[in-house]
């Protein structure tokens, strides 16, 4: 009995099995082309999950589905993911050639030469910021987010305490004892996790040594070694902490709580970059009214803004659906999300957008015009161009310094030893060209 | 009737050929095959997963592979010689050495007079194994964030209560100072690890032949002499292979002063693992951090076999 309770079973559901099989299903639109796309913008999630699906919502056949990464965990993953082939088909990626020109290099990317005529991205995208991005005569991504470092400040505080903004170096320096004795920290620099004292070089080399300038040794025509190199490195590094700029133990301070002690005025100044225009002006963050200056001229020099692109986006060379994948690019960079970008995100997209009619927080408005007007003109965020080796000493180095292990003009050598051995390794992008 | 054969005398006959001698060594044959047949799965996972990857790692650690190129250029033993006379390779090993010195027998000495204690007989034992062992069950970055917070130089307890009792001069941010940084990490790697140790002897006490102890207290043995003398010696296999296991971390340690330090302030805390991890994934020299690899896998197995072979020695 039991037997023919089992076949019985098995007949029953392989018919309902065939029937179902049978029966007519409801009529499906085109199958829709799924990309793949990896971000690094995990602190404005839930804006950029709507970006996206705004564009879902406008396409029949392409569906993008969004993943977002910490830019650490991203560096971690990418070329592993990419190499075996379960990358994604586009993604936000650090432009320097120590990040997308290894991978362009290792044929990872796909060159938009085409696509930048094709689609006019070369009339629409600053045109400085192709050099960023191109290796081997080929460019291979589109910058987004541009932005500069200088210094934020506490206007109540300056205000209160008679503070002015410094013209010369000399009056920054000698700002610092006052603002101690009023009982407040005068930089909130902080280097307990070593990437601020990158940036740090960059605007004092920038103000030190001018663009052109730069502009060779970047490219690795001028030496680093060089007396002016290690007097930026002795002003930023050695004299403003003796001088007591920075608070006790800055070295083993997060940048997170140099931006805390900042923003709950503890801390007159924050030299940082524009990234943080989102955080210092939104009142639910800080309350405090910020404002900004670059740091002031160094030996009568000019001041250079040091800036550059904070990453850009790139396709993958092993995308099954490039031309879908430019086209949810072309919606990155159009005029409709320029103006996501700077309202939803408080990013500074890397092509002019009309903010007339826009209600914008002040810091962001003197950003845009900054990057609007001075596009052409602005120096380098250094580590941003340069191989990851130097980069490497730059890391280490600096933290030396602090630690009084090692002298500016040992640190000055060992970046031009990184550089020699980069333009050995064919690493170097040369800017002047 | 007999013939003479290589292995001594067998009988004349086809029928003895032919009937006999096969279906031997077909049992033979099932013999030695079947128990292969059930270990195959697992040695097919094992070369897969281990061996595999490792005859990979020899040989990228004789390439300039980058990690993205799908070139890989041979360039035999450079990476070996680069290794040899790269100063932050010897910085880093220097590092693991103090890890290895102050980190393998610390937490085995402190679970072992724990366990001993706890086994004793003392009240709350399940408590304290709870509170000992619970450091164990967090992950990495856990323990991390813990002693990233408890070594804060703002607002840490440590340097808080240092403050309090007259010693701000002591107080420092504990993870950025070069001088303390790794001391610093060492100290909350043995807060995390010693409850495993502890666990792994309080399990072994349960074995221990308690008519020995009772003799030895017979002839008057204190409760140190009969720890000593016939505890440990029970103890030994264990001993070994924590102490084996510990040896082995010491040369592997790695997650810990990745999410704290990262190898910083100015390499104060690059142990090998991190020094590897940099030259491999941030640097794109794919090929020496094998290299690095080599380097840890061979001291970790050198290290691991002679304490061992010294230990089976002494027994």
């Amino acid at each position: 009995m039991k037997r023919y309770l089992w076949l019985l079973t098995v007949l029953g559901m392989t018919a309902a099995l065939l029937l179902a099989a049978c029966v007519p299903v409801a009529e499906e639109g085109p199958e829709k082309v799924e990309i793949l796309f990896w971000d690094q913008f995990p602190d404005v999630s839930d804006q950029m999950d709507a970006l996206v699906a705004r564009f879902n919502d406008s396409q029949d056949g392409i569906e993008v589905v969004r993943e977002s990464y910490t830019t650490e965990a991203m560096r971690d993953v990418i070329r592993t993911a990419l190499s075996s082939g379960t990358g994604p088909d586009l993604f936000y990626y650090d432009l320097g050639p120590g990040f997308a020109g290894v991978l362009a290099q290792a044929g990872l990317l796909l060159p938009l030469d085409e696509a930048y005529t094709e689609q006019g991205w070369d009339q629409r995208i600053y045109p400085w910021t192709l050099a960023r991005s191109t290796f081997d005569g080929h460019v291979y991504g589109v910058a987004n987010e541009l932005e500069f470092i200088g210094v934020f400040y506490n206007m109540r505080l300056f205000e209160e305490h008679g503070w002015s903004i410094p013209n010369t170096w000399e009056e920054l320096v000698a700002m610092c004892g006052p603002i101690q004795e009023a009982g407040l920290i005068p930089l909130a620099f902080t280097n307990g996790s070593s990437w601020p004292s990158y940036h740090m070089f960059s605007i004092v080399m920038n103000n030190k040594v001018g663009r052109d300038r730069l502009t060779r040794m970047i490219s690795g025509i001028d030496s680093w070694d060089h007396p002016d190199t290690v007097d930026a490195i002795q002003k930023f590094f050695v004299d403003l902490p003796a001088a007591g700029c920075f608070m006790d133990d800055f070295d083993a301070v997060s940048y997170d709580d140099g931006l805390a002690l900042f923003q709950t005025g503890s801390a007159a100044m924050l030299p940082s970059g524009t990234w943080l225009v989102e955080a210092l002006s939104n009142p639910d963050y800080t309350t405090e009214p910020i404002g900004f200056f670059f740091l002031p001229s160094i030996d009568g020099n000019p001041v250079v803004v040091p800036g550059g692109i904070g990453s850009g986006w790139v396709v993958s060379s092993a995308s099954e659906h490039p031309d879908a994948v430019l086209e949810f690019l072309d919606y990155l960079i159009s005029d409709e999300m320029g103006t996501s970008w700077v309202t939803e995100i408080n990013a500074v997209p890397a092509y002019p957008v009309d903010t007339a009619d826009l209600d914008l927080p002040a810091l962001l408005v003197l950003a845009l015009d900054i990057i609007g007007s001075q596009a052409e003109s602005m120096g380098y965020n250094i580590d941003v161009v340069v191989p990851a080796g130097f980069n490497q000493v730059q890391w280490d180095s600096f933290a030396a310094i602090f630690q009084g292990i090692k002298t500016p003009e040992e640190v000055a050598a060992e970046l031009q030893a990184a550089m020699d051995e980069a333009i050995a390794a064919g690493e170097v992008v040369n800017l002047t060209e | 009737m007999c013939r003479p054969s290589p292995g001594g005398f067998i009988p004349d006959g086809p029928e003895w050929i032919v009937t006999v001698r096969p279906r031997s060594l077909r049992r033979s044959w099932r013999r030695q095959a079947l128990p292969l047949l059930f270990v195959l799965p697992a040695l097919l996972v094992y070369a897969l997963f281990i061996l595999w990857p490792f005859v990979n790692t020899i040989y990228f650690s004789l390439t300039d592979w980058d990690g993205a190129q799908p070139v890989k250029n041979f360039i035999g033993l450079a990476n070996y010689r680069e290794m040899f006379a790269d100063p932050l390779m010897w910085l880093s090993l220097r590092h693991n050495l103090i890890w290895i010195a102050l980190g393998t027998l610390t937490p085995v000495v402190i679970g072992l007079v724990l366990a001993n204690l706890v086994w004793s007989g003392v009240k709350g034992r399940i408590l304290f194994r709870t509170i000992y062992f619970m450091p164990v069950v967090m992950a990495s970055v856990v323990v991390g964030i813990i002693w990233h917070w408890i070594y804060h130089p703002l607002f840490g307890p440590i340097n808080e209560v240092l403050r309090a009792v007259g010693l701000e001069e002591v107080a420092r941010g504990w993870l950025g100072d070069y001088d303390w940084a790794l001391y610093a990490l060492l100290l909350a790697g043995l807060w995390a690890y010693f409850g495993f140790c502890f666990v792994i002897l309080l399990a072994a006490l349960q074995g221990i032949d308690m008519e020995l102890h009772d003799a030895a207290m017979i002839d008057g043995a204190g409760s140190f002499k009969r720890f000593w003398h016939v505890t440990v010696p029970q103890l030994a296999p264990v001993l070994t292979m924590l102490t084996a296991f510990t040896l082995i971390g010491g040369f592997n340690v790695f997650d810990i002063i990745f999410v704290t330090t990262r190898g910083g302030p100015a390499n104060a805390t690059d142990v090998l693992a991190t020094y590897t991890y940099r030259q491999a994934f941030t640097l794109n020299e794919a090929g020496y951090g094998a290299t690095l690899t080599m380097m840890i896998t061979v001291l970790s197995l050198v290290a691991s076999y002679t304490f061992i072979t010294l230990r089976e020695r002494g027994q």
